[in-house]
């Protein structure tokens, strides 16, 4: 039976580019275990596919793909019941304190406010806050460029209305 | 738009405190397969324990026996009981085995290798079982067109009869659904996250 190619190089770049990973699970949850959660589907998923990656886009746009969609399309909170409900809370809260300075409380901010924000939009904050090109965006969201643009005008103008509000 | 750039700001700076290694990266990975195929073994065992205690729980269990002797049946049936306990047993230490490997495997693809095999193995225990319970149902309605008197009378009559293979074939089809549904369900879910690996894998071999 054949090796898996390069199993070791995968491992090498998911240990190095692994903040990505950890920037999505930090929009799309809410507590420390939802996030280990997340982290591991993600993991599992970038896996699986990665025989599939030619190298014709670069790793980290290739992991915000694979993690967004898992993050939209695979992962499912759990759901609370009456007897979780206090621990889950527990864990939202443990999981905020953890921002004590100035920019981590306008972290915390931000956290409160995408919230509500649907999983799309949730997509764009995270590849707006870090910065991504147009063209990156559109591959990552598997939209065209121009349509990126506006989505991503769209978006700013929602964040920048909040924090004039805040 | 001062603002935004604070905000931006911040998030670039953003740390995380657990920085997973490379060695903990793949235990992630490894984790939840063996989550699951401890779940199938588990379930292999409760499956069993049901087995030993049906007898109880249905009183007419024993008596059905007697029926099958009627039928001139009667070691046919102790032998494909026998032969399913043992069937049970032997893949109950398959999946144990299953287990214990995919929880030791060291690398990714030995362990993926493992999973493949993990995968392989419940779909043998279910064709092998649901294949068990159709002859076994075949056969006994077999005889008991030849041995049970009411069912007897009917057969000899032509249209009747092929009335009674229509009903036959039906009932064979729903033991498979029904079988193949409650399978589907209790082992399905602990297979779907094996299920992509083993795609996976075989495209990638093809290549």
């Amino acid at each position: 039976m054949p090796e898996i190619k390069s199993e070791d190089d995968f491992f090498a770049l998911l240990e190095k580019h692994q903040n990505i990973l950890h920037k999505i699970c930090r929009i799309y949850t809410q507590t420390e275990e939802e996030h280990q959660d997340l982290f591991q589907e993600i993991s599992i998923q970038l896996w699986q596919s990665y025989h599939r990656f030619k190298g014709k886009s670069k790793f980290t746009t290739w992991m915000y793909r694979v993690g967004i969609n898992t993050a939209i399309t695979l992962f499912r909170k759990q759901k609370r019941s009456i007897d979780t409900l206090s621990i889950n809370e527990n864990q939202v809260v443990r999981y905020q304190e953890e921002y004590d300075d100035e920019k981590d409380q306008q972290l915390e901010w931000l956290f409160k406010q995408i919230n509500d924000f649907s999983k799309i939009d949730k997509a764009l904050v995270l590849l707006y806050l870090d910065n991504k090109k147009y063209d990156e965006i559109a591959e990552t969201l598997g939209i065209s460029p121009g349509n990126a643009r506006v989505k991503m005008n769209r978006i700013k103008q929602k964040l920048s209305k909040m924090l004039k509000t805040k | 738009m001062k603002e935004l750039d604070h905000l931006k700001k911040a998030w670039e700076n953003q740390t995380f405190e657990k920085q997973f290694s490379k060695e903990e990266l793949y235990s992630l990975l490894q984790k939840k397969s063996a989550r699951s195929v401890k779940w199938i073994f588990y379930l292999s065992v409760i499956e069993f324990a049901l087995y030993l205690i049906l007898p109880v729980f249905l009183p007419n269990y024993i008596d059905s026996f007697s029926y099958y002797k009627k039928l001139h049946l009667y070691r046919f049936s102790i032998l494909t009981t026998a032969l399913g306990y043992a069937v049970l047993i032997y893949f109950m230490y398959r999946f144990y085995k299953n287990y214990k490997k995919i929880s030791f495997s060291t690398s990714v693809s030995s362990h993926l290798k493992d999973i493949l095999n993990a995968r392989k193995t419940v779909n043998q225990y279910f064709f092998i079982n649901i294949g068990i319970l159709i002859v076994f149902s075949v056969v006994v309605l077999m005889s008991a067109m030849e041995y049970d008197e009411s069912l007897a009378t009917v057969s000899n009559n032509g249209n009747t009869l092929v009335t009674l293979i229509a009903v036959l074939v039906v009932i064979v089809a729903l033991i498979f659904l029904i079988f193949g549904l409650i399978y589907y369900l209790v082992y399905g879910r602990f297979l779907k996250a094996l299920k992509e690996n083993e795609n996976e894998l075989i495209e990638n071999y093809s290549e």
